[in-house]
């Protein structure tokens, strides 16, 4: 086997490796745990990879930690540029993690992340499935100071 | 479309070989099976219901083992090896002559009547041993295994590890996965974490892996999972793990690692979580093959 094929052989293990292992601290609901693995694995330079972005979202939502999610979200889709062709699946999963923002404090950040969203789905023609479509309209009504 | 033509062609320029291989394996399969029915067939051709009727008790003193016993002495190697071979093959034709002739083969190999005196006191568990020096079947250690399992003594099953070693361990790797197939080494291992012999299955094992005995991944997960069980044998599970990079045929990865974080997940706390990722982080690496 050469280098090449041994180093790629390595690293997906490695990734799996982590994956796997972040997976199951998040079925166990160890969301500290995984953020420390998930950093540990950004740590290793494996190369940009949506999956990670968006476990980051799901790991920092479930804690409540918006500065550290709206950084991840930035990323996603940046005010500079997109660092990743931005999907219906990405948007499903961006809306459906900031639905768990529920605290009162949280709002005004939600709803505007929501425009931000809405902007981008509109921009990039991205089809509203009812998964995402059921997040926004949630998110709005929800985020609405009666 | 000479373009596409051609790419057809290339394409299936690729599959061919590996078709070829998978066919050429299936037939070194085949041919594998015919010629271990073939010995079966011949084994029972050779030592039939008349022979075994020799055997049976017939209101004397004689006992069917000890009659037996005393005819494998004057045996060769190879007509043993055919004589257990039509043993595990003929348990039901025979069982009106001699009942449960398997057991009665274990009790021979395990506790012979008639070398009883030379085997009183000995350090070398095969001393007294009728079958010692012959290369048995794969079938008939199965057997042997059953028997165990049915009821197990730490003494008989270490003897027919033992055996097996003394048969195996100088073979070439082709022949030795052939006389020991992953499912045996498994079945073994499967006896071993039942009756809780962490220590000796550890040694057998890491022995067996050296000299590239065909381990089966699932076999090595299922050990080290069990020792990690054990109390006062986690760090030792955890550092059994690395001898799988001398392999050329287990890789650690986090599917066989799952087990433990699992559990560790469970019943740890966080940094103890943490601890243990640390540790297995480090033994991730491509195994021999790699």
């Amino acid at each position: 086997m050469v280098a090449a094929e041994r180093n790629d052989k390595i690293k997906d293990i490695k990734i799996e490796f982590y994956d796997g292992l972040i997976g199951d601290l998040m079925n166990a609901k160890a969301y500290s745990l995984s953020q420390i693995i998930q950093s540990e694995k950004a740590r290793e330079k494996f190369g940009d990879d949506v999956k990670d972005d968006l476990i980051s979202l799901e790991i920092f939502a479930h804690q409540f930690k918006l500065d550290e999610f709206r950084s991840v979200w930035k990323e996603l889709f940046g005010e500079e540029s997109n660092k990743y062709d931005l999907t219906a699946f990405i948007c499903e999963e961006m809306s459906h993690n900031l639905v768990k923002f529920t605290r009162e404090d949280h709002k005004t950040a939600r709803l505007e992340m929501t425009d931000q969203l809405h902007d981008q789905i509109i921009k990039h023609g991205i089809f509203m499935s009812d998964k995402l479509f059921y997040s926004l309209v949630y998110l709005y009504t929800e985020s609405q100071q009666w | 479309m000479k373009k596409v033509n051609a790419v057809d062609e290339e394409t299936k320029k690729e599959e061919v070989p590996e078709n070829e291989v998978l066919i050429e394996e299936a037939a070194v399969e085949n041919k594998q099976r015919m010629a271990s029915l073939k010995d079966i067939r011949e084994a029972k051709s050779k030592y039939d219901r008349d022979f075994f009727r020799r055997f049976a008790y017939k209101g004397s003193f004689t006992m069917p083992q000890k009659a037996l016993e005393q005819h494998v002495q004057t045996m060769s190697k190879e007509e043993i090896a055919e004589l257990t071979l039509s043993i595990v093959n003929s348990a039901y034709e025979v069982n009106d002559l001699i009942p449960n002739i398997e057991l009665v083969l274990f009790k021979m190999f395990t506790s012979p009547m008639t070398t009883k005196e030379q085997r009183r006191g000995a350090k070398d568990l095969l001393e007294g041993n009728l079958f010692r020096g012959v290369t048995l079947d794969p079938t008939v250690y199965e057997s042997l295994l059953e028997s165990i399992a049915m009821n197990p003594k730490k003494k008989h099953f270490k003897k027919i590890i033992q055996h097996i070693e003394e048969q195996c361990d100088n073979l070439p790797k082709e022949q030795l996965s052939r006389q020991m197939p992953g499912d045996l080494i498994d079945m073994i291992v499967t006896i071993g974490i039942h009756e809780k012999y962490p220590v000796y299955m550890g040694t057998t094992l890491k022995n067996w892996l050296a000299r590239g005995y065909d381990v089966q991944p699932r076999s090595f997960k299922d050990y080290f999972m069990f020792l990690e069980r054990c109390k006062g044998f986690e760090e030792d599970a955890k550092r059994y793990v690395t001898l799988a990079h001398d392999t050329d045929h287990i890789q650690v990865d986090y599917a066989m690692l799952r087990g433990i974080f699992l559990r560790s997940i469970q019943s740890k706390t966080g940094p103890e979580v943490l601890k243990l990722f640390e540790q297995f982080r480090k033994t991730i690496k491509l195994n021999k093959a790699g």
